[in-house]
């Protein structure tokens, strides 16, 4: 809870749930008074919590139809919102809790139907129809318990199918990204190979060169001493030589250098953005965020920072398991630059083992791990590598686990004004 | 005057074959008779000429120094032929080069990396000694190649019905003995010691001694 709420994730939902609490309570309010303001309010809150806390959602609704049925109220314009909180929670919340949402607005529905029906005070007449008699007040009951039954699935169904539509496409949209993207590194290194091969020709048509040059100079050494005139001769030759060597060498370099020139542009913060899609593909929801002003670095700044990036996110995919959130987040200021690279694959992995730990496994276990994860000093190559890169650039790393979270690390750069592309120019 | 040592040179490249003619001119014992720029046509003509050495680089036209040396020797290879020495050379030296020296049965491994001298050295016991090797130094390489001692004792089915004076040398291998050691250990004579290496190199059909020490510790005869 402590988490969610530093995380700021409950923004968005509170916006929704104070929406629906205050317009449904209004409205609620001018028909039914203040009673149907207290279960529009109990009913509307509920969407606060349908995403992250769904089993307070679930409360809310049942202890928001109680309060109507136990006031003697007519069906709330709330109470019939509920079939949106369906929709919402089926669109954005886990199966489970959907369905459990789904089967509590189906309960309270049926319940606030039947109050209404067999209510004393209920209406005496539905559009002239008499349903005083005990008939009107069973069929009236049933189509109601039938509406809200019909209501509530259609929504729940609507939810799922339009979450799923929206995951398509877009799992889609990123599949092709990241196709093209590997696509395009497999075309550039097949020409890599190709010129390797060339240079490699080059090179032993030089290494070639080399040897005749050695072996000329090492029997004109020897045969100088009995005839001079060799040595003469001998080196008219190796001039010649050298300057086919020359023109070889020139033809290596020029091919070593074309490779350069023409091959991939070195990764840079951008390319992020593709990292980022390749991940989600592969079922790590990952997100990019840059807060400030987006500052253009020189290549070598911005390769450095893709690289730390890239390894945390590597390291995330090597050691946490699948649905693992992670968050890249860039922070532009004045002071320098913050990247910031963390995950919640712990929290992630101790979701599996749930149903492990209410069968019995040591708490103090768990509690002690997390300590322990305060203190630790996150060391090994990886880390080194990149504390190294960062220190390129006045640069530094900080690492560390987040107790029953996951792993977060910080790439500061103060200095990162330096290496800006503008003051390369 | 001690007899002068017939050389063949074999390299792809004029230049630098013209350079080591250039050298061993000047080497009083050696005396180039025999030029070549193509592996295969040297395998068709080098047998009509008498070579004691046979320079053969492994940068060669049609194939490489060390086929050539291969395939001369699996055609020409028979009991009691009298076949040239063949030192192979080549840019740098390297384990999986001197690896393939041995292998394909150069006599000597001499890489532009080593001076002159060494190569008219290496030119000159290959022409005139008789071809023992250093056990160390071979053993030091196949274990730095990975090689594994007894890693293919299907050898030891050559070995069988060995005489007695064949025995006592494989012996004495198997004790740790250099060549040179040998007829120390046995009490046979050198020249007897000789005979029972060329005939234990008969069986294995192998035409030099560190082939047959390759062989010997591939059967796991030669103590690691």
């Amino acid at each position: 809870m402590f988490q969610w709420i530093q995380s700021k994730k409950w923004v968005p939902d509170l916006v929704f749930g104070a929406f629906f609490a205050l317009t449904l309570g209004f409205i609620d309010y001018a028909l039914q008074g203040s009673s149907g303001l207290i279960a529009s309010l109990l009913i509307g809150a509920s969407f606060f919590f349908v995403r992250e806390y769904s089993y307070a959602a679930v409360a809310l609704v049942a202890i928001g139809s109680i309060t109507e049925v136990s006031l003697g109220l007519l069906p709330t314009i709330a109470g019939f919102a509920v079939v949106a909180l369906v929709f919402a929670s089926s669109a954005l919340g886990s199966r489970f809790w959907s369905l459990m949402i789904m089967v509590s607005s189906m309960v309270s529905g049926i319940v606030v139907a039947y109050h209404t029906a067999f209510s004393a005070s209920a209406f005496s007449q539905i559009s002239g129809i008499n349903v005083y008699n005990t008939d009107g007040r069973f069929w009236m009951f049933m189509l109601a318990a039938a509406s809200v039954v019909g209501l509530n699935g259609l929504a729940w169904l609507l939810g799922g199918f339009i979450i799923e539509f929206y995951r398509q496409r877009y799992t889609t949209r990123e599949r092709d990204l990241v196709q093209g993207h590997n696509l395009k590194t497999m075309l550039e290194m097949a020409e890599q190979n190709q010129r390797f091969l060339i240079a490699s020709d080059l090179n032993e048509s030089v290494l070639q060169r080399v040897s005749s040059m050695l072996t000329l100079t090492d029997g004109a050494r020897y045969a100088a001493r009995l005839e001079p005139e060799i040595a003469t001769r001998t080196l008219d030759r190796l001039a010649e030589i050298i300057r086919v060597t020359h023109g070889e060498t020139r033809r290596l370099f020029d091919m070593l250098n074309k490779s350069v020139q023409v091959a991939a542009a070195p990764p840079n913060i951008n390319d992020l953005e593709t990292l980022a899609a390749q991940l989600r593909v592969e079922g790590y929801p990952a997100r990019l965020n840059h807060n400030g002003t987006r500052l253009a670095l020189i290549p070598s700044a911005e390769l450095a920072v893709y690289r730390i990036v890239f390894d945390a996110v590597d390291n995330v995919r090597k050691h946490a398991p699948l649905g693992t959130e992670i968050d890249i987040d860039f922070n532009w200021s004045d002071a320098g630059m913050q990247v910031i690279v963390k995950d919640n694959g712990i929290e992630v992995a101790n979701r599996g083992t749930a149903a492990a730990q209410s069968a019995g496994i040591d708490i103090a276990e768990a509690v002690e791990t997390d300590l322990d994860s305060l203190t630790a000093e996150i060391t090994g190559p990886g880390i080194t590598g990149m504390r190294e890169r960062a220190q390129l650039f006045e640069g530094n790393i900080e690492a560390h686990f987040v107790p029953g979270v996951g792993f977060t690390l910080n790439a500061l750069f103060p200095g990162v004004e330096d290496y800006l592309q503008e003051r390369a120019r | 005057m001690s007899k002068r040592i017939r050389v063949g040179l074999l390299f792809g490249d004029s230049a630098t074959r013209d350079g080591r003619r250039l050298l061993l001119d000047t080497v009083p014992e050696l005396d180039v008779v025999y030029e070549e720029e193509d592996g295969l046509r040297a395998i068709e003509a080098i047998s009509d000429v008498s070579v004691d050495v046979i320079l053969v680089d492994n940068r060669l036209r049609s194939i490489s120094g060390s086929d050539f040396i291969r395939k001369y020797l699996r055609r020409n290879l028979t009991d009691g032929a009298n076949l040239p020495a063949f030192v192979l050379t080549g840019p740098f030296s390297s384990v999986p080069m001197a690896m393939e020296a041995v292998r394909c049965g150069a006599d000597d491994l001499v890489t532009e990396d080593e001076s002159a001298e060494d190569l008219i050295d290496a030119l000159v016991r290959a022409g005139t000694e008789d071809k023992l090797v250093d056990l160390d130094e071979l053993r030091a390489l196949f274990q730095a190649d990975g090689l594994v001692n007894g890693s293919n004792t299907r050898w030891l089915l050559r070995l069988a019905d060995l005489s007695a004076g064949e025995q006592q040398v494989l012996d004495a291998l198997a004790e740790g003995n250099e060549f040179a050691e040998i007829h120390e250990a046995t009490g046979l004579s050198v020249r007897q010691v000789h005979q029972s290496l060329n005939a234990i190199q008969g069986r294995f059909q192998v035409a030099t001694r560190a082939q047959l020490v390759l062989c010997l510790y591939e059967a796991g005869l030669i103590p690691a």
